[in-house]
Parts: structure tokens; C-alpha cells; sequence
């Protein structure tokens, strides 16, 4: 049911049903739906302001929601309390807010202490396998600002993937980055996609999006305008999304499609 | 003169034991008072919290002593003088503490606060463990010039009849008439504690900026901050 590479028959993770937000009488999402299987990766694109952060902050509850509904595995999760939902979707921001008064390893164990109520022993090794996997492996005792943008939101993602959530969301994780730091995070972000991590990716960089996902979507004014396997989306017909990706993918040639359908 | 020196001494350590007790008094209420205000979002706590730091800062030390010794038992309340002077330091040390507090927590910003959250923490692991750990290296500069203005204030607790440093002076010069050498010597001894006080201060500053707490902060400029001694 759950494997990840099977067609159809795959476990809904992630079921976001007519999710619509709004604030103050300006509408930021409107009948947003689609769904994540476990294992695999939606990418979000989209211009600025037209809502990927809104709805990853409303997946996480950092917004609420005004109407529509999300199921975890198939459960709605209105009724869980906050902390329990945001441990179980976690959320990396693009300003990697590392705990700054803590080094790498206790920026990860803080959360493995308190949420899974693991030991400082348990949690320090949980920790320090989870800053190898992102490349890290001797820097645990790093401060922040000992640490460069790349590593700094590596620690970030290691944060966030070591509770080992059911649902990770990374909301444009490397446009804080220096351009030549923006590789290792992407290498990061698709080691966790090839592991099987359920992934929600906004991204302004579109080869990117279209590399890491199994589902590319579409976001315009708050609304999902485009959702398919990436080199679909690309190859969309519809007149302004070509013009977004004409714009995001000047340079890239035709590489782009091959990128798309190879993952 | 120095047959009074054994009195003054007397003076000061009752001046001590106020300062020390009102200080633990302010510090945990300013502490307690500061951190709701900025973790707690709801309107009658945030308005009773500002309603009382905005009554005990802006009427006079003085006034609100007087209120508590020589006012209250006109509503048939009488408070000791010990008490009366333990309480009115604390309270108004409090109102100052309180904003120190509120503004170094609010300054660590809402991106840490919201990194805690998005992890799952509760919000008082957050304010507890993110938030609080980050702010405390800048609230040291404010809360050190807090502490030497409570000290100082100690020295209005005489009016209440409270046997400190001051008053003890103003007795003796009273029996001795050597005014200037007696207010010379009571003011070296606020002197030494506050020089002491803010030199550690400093340290223990120093200490925080080394270990790497605070970094999300401004150190290098907090540090200017003057404290008057």
C-alpha cells in the first residue's frame, strides 16, 4: 500500500480538500485541493504573492484556515492540537531561524527532546546521524554564526527531517542563499525526496522544482491553476503559465524537459 | 567621624538587606509581568499589565512610598515599615523590570518564535527555550541600571522611619554637625556597591556575548548603553 513507487494504490499521505484562507477580507488561498501520496514530492511554483507560503504556513498552522479541510493519513486534523500537527507536518522557513543561543547538534535535539520525548543520549545520536546525512558530520558543536547560509539551513532541514515528520514542508529554501551555496541545499532537499520523505517544495527555482517532484503545482492569486507530473506543467498550453516559465527558464534550453521526466 | 563609622555601617547594611530583598521582588515580578505581556495575547491581561507599569513609572518613587506607609491606613490598612518599604521599592522597581523584559523578548523576534512552533514545541518551550536563553544577554545592561537606581531609591526609605544608610547619616551629622565629611563618606559607600554592581554586570555581559547567547541581538551596541553610577 505504502510503497512509494507503486501507481494508484499508493497511500494518501497529505489531502488538502477546497482549503481557502483569508485575512482581513483579502482572500490569499481559494479552494485549494490536491494530494500528497507518502514517499513522493509535490513541488510548488508560482509568481510571488500568489499564496506557496500561505499555504504551507496554514499546512503548519502558523495560519488557520477559514474554510476547506487537511487529512493526515487520512484523519482530519482539526481536531489535533497545534504542536501535535506541526510535529507530525514539519515546516522549514527560508530564513533558516536556527536556534542562535544553541550549536547544530542541540538546535536538533531540542525538538527530538520535547516533542518525541526521547533521552539525551537517543536524541544526540538521532541527531548527529541526521547532520551526517546533510553533510554535516563534524560540525555538530557549531554556534549559527560559526556556520555558513548553506549550512545554516542544512541544520534547518536536519531540524525539521529528525523528528521524522509525516509530511516535511520546505518553503523556498535556498532564495536566502548566496548563489553558489543554493547546490548543496538542493542536494540535501533531494536526498530527502530519494529516501522517500513527503515533501511539499516551494521553490522559485524552477529546474529545481521540476528535478525533485513527482507532481508539479501551479499557484496564481491563490488559486492551483496547473497540477501534473512537471514536464506536463511545463509544457502547459495555457498562455500565462508558459510566459511564467519562459521568464523563469530563460538559459535552460530544452534540458529542462529531459530534467522533468528523468526523476 | 569615625566614632560614627560603626553607625553608618549599621545604615548600610540595612540598606543592603532592602536593596537585595526589593531586587529579588522586582526581578521576578518585572520577569514574571514582562514575559506575560509578551507570550500572552489577550487584551485584559495586556492592559492590566500595561495599566500597571504605566501608574508605578510615571507617578513619583516618593508619592507611592508615602501611599503605602502613611496612605493605607486611611483604608484601615497598616503595613510595617519593613514591608511598606520592601513593597514599594519592589513595586516600582517592577514596572521598570517589566518593560526591560517585555523589549528583549520582543527583540529575539517573531521568526525565532515561530521556528520553536513550527517544530512542534509548546509555546512555553518556546518562550521557555528559544526565546528567554536568546533574550536574557540584553536585558543584563537594563536590569544592571535598574538595580543601581533601586539601590539609590533605598535611601528614601528613611522618610518611612526604615534605619538605612541615609538617615542613619542625618542622625549623626545631627549630633556631630560634621555634614560634609558624613554625606561624603554615605555617598562612597553607594559608591562602592554600584561600581561593584555594574563592573559585574559587565562581566557576567561579556561572559553571555562569549558564549554565543544573544547572538541573534545587537551585543556591540547594547553594551553602550551608560549606566549611571
Amino acid at each position: 500500500m505504502s510503497d512509494s513507487s507503486g501507481h494508484g494504490s499508493a497511500e494518501v499521505v497529505l489531502d488538502v480538500r477546497n482549503m481557502e484562507m483569508s485575512v482581513g477580507g483579502t482572500t490569499i488561498l481559494i479552494d485549494v485541493s490536491f494530494q500528497l501520496e507518502r514517499g513522493r514530492t509535490i513541488s510548488v511554483v508560482g509568481p510571488s504573492g500568489s499564496g506557496k507560503s500561505t499555504l504551507l504556513r496554514c499546512l503548519n498552522r502558523l495560519e488557520r484556515i477559514s474554510s476547506g479541510s487537511v487529512l493526515l493519513g487520512g484523519v482530519h486534523t482539526d481536531a489535533l492540537p497545534a504542536p501535535a500537527l506541526r510535529s507530525r507536518i514539519g515546516l522549514v522557513s527560508q530564513k533558516f531561524a536556527l536556534f542562535g543561543h544553541l550549536d547544530a547538534l542541540a538546535n536538533v535535539t531540542l525538538g527530538l527532546r520535547r516533542t518525541r520525548h526521547l533521552s539525551k543520549p537517543a536524541a544526540d545520536e538521532q541527531a548527529r546521524e541526521w547532520l551526517n546525512r546533510v553533510g554535516l558530520a563534524g560540525l555538530e558543536k557549531r554556534r549559527p554564526h560559526e556556520l555558513s547560509g548553506g549550512q545554516q539551513q542544512r541544520v534547518a532541514i536536519a531540524r525539521a527531517a529528525a523528528l521524522e515528520p509525516d509530511v516535511l514542508l520546505l518553503d523556498e529554501v535556498t532564495s536566502a542563499l548566496d548563489p553558489e551555496l543554493v547546490e548543496e541545499v538542493e542536494n540535501v532537499v533531494l536526498g530527502l525526496a530519494r529516501s522517500g520523505t513527503s515533501l511539499v517544495v516551494v521553490t522559485h527555482e524552477i529546474p529545481f522544482a521540476a528535478k525533485v517532484a513527482d507532481i508539479m503545482l501551479m499557484m496564481e492569486a491563490g488559486q492551483v491553476v496547473e497540477t501534473g507530473p512537471p514536464q506536463d506543467v511545463l509544457a502547459s498550453s495555457r498562455p500565462r503559465s508558459q510566459r511564467f516559465f519562459a521568464r523563469h527558464l530563460r538559459g535552460w534550453g530544452d534540458s529542462i524537459t529531459s530534467v522533468g521526466s528523468a526523476g | 567621624m569615625v566614632d560614627n563609622l560603626p553607625f553608618l555601617l549599621n545604615g548600610f547594611a540595612m540598606t543592603l538587606g532592602y536593596a537585595a530583598g526589593a531586587l529579588v521582588f522586582a526581578m521576578l515580578l518585572g520577569g514574571l509581568l514582562g514575559t506575560v505581556d509578551y507570550a500572552v495575547h489577550l487584551w485584559p491581561v495586556r492592559w492590566a499589565i500595561r495599566g500597571f507599569v504605566g501608574l508605578f513609572r510615571n507617578t513619583p518613587f516618593i508619592v507611592q512610598l508615602y501611599i503605602w506607609f502613611f496612605g493605607l491606613p486611611y483604608a484601615g490598612v497598616q503595613l510595617s515599615a519593613p514591608v511598606a518599604g520592601i513593597l514599594g521599592l519592589g513595586l516600582y522597581g517592577a514596572s521598570y523590570v517589566t518593560e526591560i523584559v517585555r523589549a528583549s523578548l520582543a527583540s529575539v523576534g517573531r521568526e525565532q518564535e515561530e521556528a520553536g512552533l513550527s517544530l512542534g514545541l509548546g509555546h512555553r518551550d518556546v518562550i521557555a527555550r528559544v526565546v528567554w536563553p536568546q533574550a536574557f544577554a540584553g536585558m543584563v545592561p537594563g536590569l544592571t541600571n535598574e538595580a543601581v537606581a533601586l539601590i539609590k531609591n533605598t535611601s528614601m526609605l528613611g522618610f518611612i522611619t526604615i534605619t538605612e544608610l541615609t538617615l542613619r547619616t542625618q542622625q549623626a551629622i545631627s549630633s556631630t554637625f560634621a555634614s560634609l565629611p558624613l554625606y561624603l563618606t554615605a555617598g562612597a559607600m553607594y559608591l562602592i556597591v554600584n561600581v561593584l554592581l555594574t563592573l559585574l554586570a559587565r562581566r557576567l555581559e561579556k561572559t553571555l556575548a562569549r558564549g554565543g547567547r544573544g547572538s541573534a541581538l545587537n551585543l556591540g551596541s547594547r553594551t553602550e548603553v551608560p549606566v549611571h553610577v
